[in-house]
């Protein structure tokens, strides 16, 4: 089966201005974890996932020294939290994303979710943006094709 | 250009052609090095190929001989050093102490500063500076943050502060580890003779950082308790191994002040303890010498290869009798020599990397003691102790170790110690300026050399306290 096939029904998608809060509510009604941002020309700018806000998060010396984390006072992800209102899709955007195109495999987006630690692949056509495939997308197109076949 | 008088020295009449290539790729390599265009040690390894390619120096000299080869004192003792220091910090210790001392400060800001400052020192003169610097970075900016303080400051002590701790003996920087070895001192000369300098600076250090920095740092109660209720036991992973990896660390600095007595070189003293660590350690051989910095270690050897062929050729003897028209040492004297050493080496530190300064340096002290005292009857490399040790020229090598140490503060560039700190404050968004740095560093270098400066004069040449 191709990518184009096991694509996410309603992907998410955003431009870069669009601020941190409205990029999670977007996020926290659907039930997918990863975010396009988008140009209004339909060029990808990169993803945005819980990943980047964690990153945005966790201090710089907690990567150099993990054991410092269990130091930090309790309340310190709350306050961070709340000191990025101001950020938009632009300021957390992960541009060093890995892409597929509508006519690859899912063996091969399988490698890349996998190899790569994706969650989602933002699925690109002609240098635009048309869709994204994720690890649940991908599951569920394939069992659904096992069942139709076997029934 | 070689002296008659000097010919016994270069093992064979040299020809200018070989000279002169020697000399470029030696020049050469060294202006790479300092423009930072090729990594040093790609430049290193490029260099040392030419001189044995080139046939400057025979594969035997580059490999087997203390003229002109590898100093494998140097090399052993880098290698061993590290494989303990690796297993030791894993264990979470330094990080352990940190915490507890910022505990012990009461999380008042400028006590942590000081408690810091002399902890970075005390750890920077058993182990390497950067490496002492990579540990307390992250427990620094972690209080920092918890009390809502900048850190730069914090980090800009802990860069100086460890070129300082550094001096104090044998095995805090490579600079004193290249002259233990070419001047034949131990341990213990490096603790008679540069220790007592080293805490006179630091004193004034912490005394120079409470002035800059001691009214800024206020902290309100609710923040300094955070620091209070850390639980720093979670940072000990591995008691069994800081246990382990603490009492070899121990056992190798008492075999290191015992070294002179039992006739064993520093290297030696550190193979036995890296050996033990390992054994005992329970880790695959492979982690640990993954990490060893394999990069310093063989641009070490190219950059000791560099040298012995321009030794070999030369040209040492030439620049050492450069130094000799404009220092007029003598057998009775060598003031000026030490004191402009000190400076020169302190300016070349600042400004270049002060391992290829000293690796060249070293036999150039050895051709001009070998001239001053023997009129260059004897081979430089094998100088007696008597020679190397005489009263006369002592305060020459502690002045170029003085120098080479402190001068590494003078500017972000200096130390491989200022550069992570700089390198540091960047990612953490909050940026160190080339001024900035300078700003802080070469006014506190300066006020490092003249201690120094009046402690050589007093010691060697008033006091006679050899």
């Amino acid at each position: 089966m191709l990518v184009r096939y096991a694509m996410v029904e309603e992907p998410l998608q955003v431009s870069p201005k669009t601020g941190l809060r409205d990029m999670l509510d977007l996020l926290l009604q659907s039930n997918q974890d990863t975010v396009a941002v988008v140009e209004a020309d339909g060029r990808l700018v990169g993803v945005v996932g819980a990943h980047d806000v964690l990153r945005m998060i966790v201090p710089l010396y907690v990567d150099m020294d993990e054991a410092l984390a269990a130091l930090i006072h309790d309340g310190y992800f709350e306050e961070r939290f709340a000191s990025l209102k101001g950020v938009t899709a632009a300021d957390i955007v992960n541009t060093q994303v890995d892409t597929v195109a509508p006519n690859n495999t899912l063996i091969q987006a399988a490698t890349l979710f996998l190899t790569h630690h994706r969650h989602a692949l933002p699925v690109v056509e002609g240098g635009k943006h048309v869709g994204m495939i994720t690890r649940r997308s991908l599951f569920k197109r394939v069992s659904e094709k096992l069942s139709s076949n076997s029934g | 250009m070689t002296d008659p008088a000097h010919a016994a020295e270069a093992l064979t009449a040299v020809s200018p052609t070989v000279y002169w290539l020697a000399t470029g790729i030696f020049v050469l390599a060294y202006a790479v090095i300092v423009s930072e265009k090729v990594h040093k040690t790609k430049v290193a390894l490029v260099g040392a190929a030419l001189m044995i390619g080139l046939k400057i120096l025979t594969q035997h000299e580059a490999f087997h001989t203390e003229a002109f080869g590898i100093d494998y004192n140097v090399i052993f003792l880098l290698i061993s050093m590290m494989i303990i220091i690796n297993i030791m910090t894993k264990s979470g210790v330094f990080e352990w102490v940190a915490i507890r001392s910022a505990k012990v400060a009461k999380g008042k800001p400028f006590t942590i500063m000081a408690i810091f400052a002399v902890f970075t020192a005390l750890a920077s003169a058993l182990l390497d500076n950067v490496t002492t610097v990579l540990l307390l970075a992250p427990v620094t900016l972690l209080i920092a943050d918890e009390l809502d303080i900048d850190p730069i400051p914090f980090l800009i002590v802990e860069a100086l502060a460890s070129n300082i701790g550094g001096t104090a003996t044998l095995i805090g920087d490579p600079p004193n580890i290249m002259i233990a070895s070419k001047a034949k001192y131990s341990f213990m000369d490096f603790i008679y003779h540069l220790t007592p300098v080293v805490v006179v600076i630091m004193i004034a250090f912490v005394v120079v950082i409470k002035i800059l920095f001691g009214r800024r740092l206020t902290v309100a109660e609710d923040k300094r308790k955070r620091v209070m209720e850390m639980d720093e036991s979670t940072l000990i992973k591995d008691p069994v191994l800081m246990k382990k990896s603490l009492v070899v660390m121990g056992l190798t600095i008492v075999g290191f002040t015992m070294h002179g007595a039992l006739h064993l070189e520093p290297a030696t003293i550190a193979l036995c303890g890296a050996a033990l660590l390992l054994l005992i350690s329970g880790e695959h051989p492979h982690h640990i010498l993954a990490e060893v910095e394999w990069t310093t270690i063989f641009f070490f050897m190219g950059l000791f290869i560099i040298v012995g062929g321009v030794v070999k050729v030369g040209l040492i003897t030439d620049l050492s009798q450069v130094v000799i028209d404009l220092t007029h040492p003598t057998q009775e004297s060598m003031f000026t020599t030490t004191f402009v050493m000190l400076w020169f080496s302190a300016i070349a530190s600042a400004i270049v990397d002060n391992i290829p300064f000293v690796a060249t340096m070293n036999p150039l002290v050895l051709d001009m003691a070998n001239t001053i005292f023997h009129d260059g009857g004897h081979s430089a490399a094998a100088l007696s102790e008597a020679t190397l040790h005489h009263d006369v020229l002592e305060p020459v090598w502690w002045s170029l170790a003085l120098g080479a140490c402190l001068g590494g503060n003078g500017s972000p560039i200096g130390a491989s110690a200022n550069v992570i700190v700089v390198g540091m404050a960047e990612k953490a968004g909050k940026p160190i300026s080339f001024v900035r740095f300078m700003a802080y560093g070469f006014p506190i270098m300066i006020m490092t050399l003249v201690i120094s400066h009046l402690y050589l004069y007093l010691r060697y040449y008033v006091l006679h306290w050899y």
